[in-house]
């Protein structure tokens, strides 16, 4: 589970060590989040990486590092699932399904576009409420509302017995 | 008793995780690869990657007029809610491009050129109408000033490069906006939040910001604009788009979805490109008057935002979308009444009142909706 640390940015030093420690505490936990959205590890540790360098060659302008590196890790998830839609060949939102997971509700999870995925994972995956969701994913909350209730509803169509 | 749907998605998500093994490895090590990490390779057999032009949509603006310029620069990607944009992530991974300028308040250039060490905050702008740009003032940034009435704007969470194509200035030649419109907004009857969500101006993470307003004189001030000018290849690429359905014309139609049934349930239209849905539109949450909100979806874009009844009326309320120099893919949202669409002479029939076209490079075509008694309205 990912928590925020709000005080991230005031305790640590605005250098390489101050980076490297919050690597050390949020590099799984954010490699997690990336994971169940990507569902390939290789990417999802790559992705992960790639923040924290973001996070390394900006972070004198980064205000709050934590959140930086969640929308940046959910902003590549997205970004690398586009690369792997490819609507000619499979209908639209049907995405990659997971070999590890072939269950009921991750193939549901996989049949839903990615904006709505992204808001259930930080919904009940990161439990973040609906305004701290619509800060990472740079939407209103309304609309974080919007997409939760369609991939619920959706969810429940699906796996209804 | 059976666990509900959240339950279990808690439990398929922590299962999930749990199973992810990850290498040792400091920051240090991260630092100090050979390797340049690629974040989001491209699928073998996938087309490259994408530029989806999210050019007009739902050509509306009637009286509106919208939009956007940013706030601040800063490189957190979160920025507060309270703030007078409701902001996007900016992860900087290209320069803009060199046309583009950004400006604060006071017209001084903060970041011209932009190097790829900077947040190249995004845009935004839009085309409005006359009589609606001395409200919004800033918004008339570009270059030339944007003259014009209606050309959509649309929504944005596509997280790739959004940008209205064209514009039709009453003199001059056409020109283009960097940047998305963000819907939908009668300033007749401004609402602070009316203006909303994101856009994106290139390829990758680089994403613009839609300012919130919170009063016609907008005392926050000017964000950060950022406005290309087309050049010629620009011009070139922008001659297949449709011009504009013009905000201040005929509404023949019927606002009736059968679509939509008035259910909270989407309808959902698909084929072989798009996905379509349609929801009813939540009056003073998404739109100052009653209309609809849609979700379309491509390879590569997505586009999510709602238009007011006004638009959906006149039957000519349409996106467009280019993924590069590929073709054109026109999908519009009509009432039931509207039983044809003809593009450039192609008749199209809605079904679920959603159409679709892909369009050829070439000269823009004239799109125009019919009712079974053959009453029409036709783009400029």
């Amino acid at each position: 589970m990912i928590v925020n640390s709000p005080d991230d940015r005031a305790t640590a030093p605005s250098d390489l060590a101050a980076v490297s420690e919050l690597f050390e505490l949020h590099r799984s936990p954010m490699a997690r989040l990336a994971y169940v959205l990507t569902r390939n590890s290789e990417v999802s540790d790559e992705i992960v990486q790639e923040a924290f360098l973001r996070l390394h060659v900006n972070w004198e302008r980064v205000e709050n590092p934590t959140a930086y590196l969640r929308t940046a890790v959910v902003n590549a998830c997205h970004s690398h699932h586009r690369h792997l839609r490819v609507v000619r060949d499979a209908p639209v939102g049907v995405v990659e399904h997971s070999r590890l997971h072939a269950d009921e509700i991750s193939d549901a999870l996989a049949k839903l576009p990615f904006p709505q995925r992204a808001v259930l994972a930080l919904r009940y995956f990161c439990d973040l409420d609906d305004i701290e969701i619509a800060r990472v994913l740079g939407i209103r909350r309304a609309t974080v509302r919007t997409r939760a209730h369609r991939a619920l509803n959706q969810l429940r169509k699906e796996i209804a017995p | 008793m059976t666990p509900s749907v959240e339950d279990r998605l808690r439990t398929h998500y922590a299962r999930v995780a749990d199973e992810l093994e990850l290498d040792a490895l400091t920051f240090d090590d991260v630092l100090h690869r050979k390797d340049p990490i690629a974040v989001a390779p491209p699928t073998p057999g996938s087309r490259r990657p994408v530029t989806w032009a999210l050019a007009a949509a739902c050509a509306l603006v009637l009286v509106a007029g919208l939009v956007a310029l940013n706030g601040r620069e800063t490189a957190d990607p979160s920025a507060p809610a309270t703030e007078p944009a409701t902001s996007t992530p900016q992860i900087p991974e290209t320069v803009l491009p060199a046309t583009t300028l950004a400006t604060v308040a006071d017209g001084v250039p903060i970041s011209a050129p932009l190097d790829a060490s900077q947040v190249p905050y995004g845009p935004l702008d839009f085309a409005t109408t006359d009589s609606a740009l001395p409200l919004w003032p800033e918004a008339n940034s570009s270059e030339p000033p944007a003259t014009t009435t209606g050309y959509g704007m649309s929504l944005c969470d596509s997280g790739y490069s959004t940008r209205v194509l064209r514009v039709d200035p009453a003199e001059g030649r056409a020109h283009a906006y960097a940047g998305t419109l963000c819907p939908f907004i009668d300033l007749a009857t401004p609402r602070a939040d009316a203006v909303t969500t994101c856009a994106t101006t290139t390829v990758g993470f680089v994403y613009a910001r839609c300012q919130r307003r919170t009063d016609l004189t907008d005392t926050v001030g000017a964000g950060t604009a950022v406005v290309t000018t087309a050049d010629e290849q620009q011009q070139s690429a922008m001659r297949g788009f449709p011009t504009a359905t013009r905000g201040e014309g005929i509404e023949p139609f019927t606002v009736d979805l059968d679509a939509v049934g008035g259910q909270e349930e989407a309808a959902d239209f698909r084929d072989e490109v798009v996905a379509v849905t349609i929801t009813p539109a939540e009056v003073g949450d998404f739109v100052d008057t009653p209309g609809f909100c849609f979700s379309i979806a491509l390879e590569g874009a997505t586009a999510e935002g709602c238009a007011g009844n006004q638009l959906l009326a006149t039957g000519l309320a349409y996106g467009a979308f280019r993924d590069g120099d590929g073709p054109i893919e026109l999908i519009g949202i009509v009432p039931d009444e509207v039983t044809t669409i003809e593009v450039g002479g192609v008749t199209v029939v809605p079904t679920s009142n959603v159409w679709h076209h892909t369009l050829a490079d070439g000269p823009a075509p004239r799109i125009t909706a019919t009712f079974e008694d053959g009453h029409t309205n036709a783009t400029t």
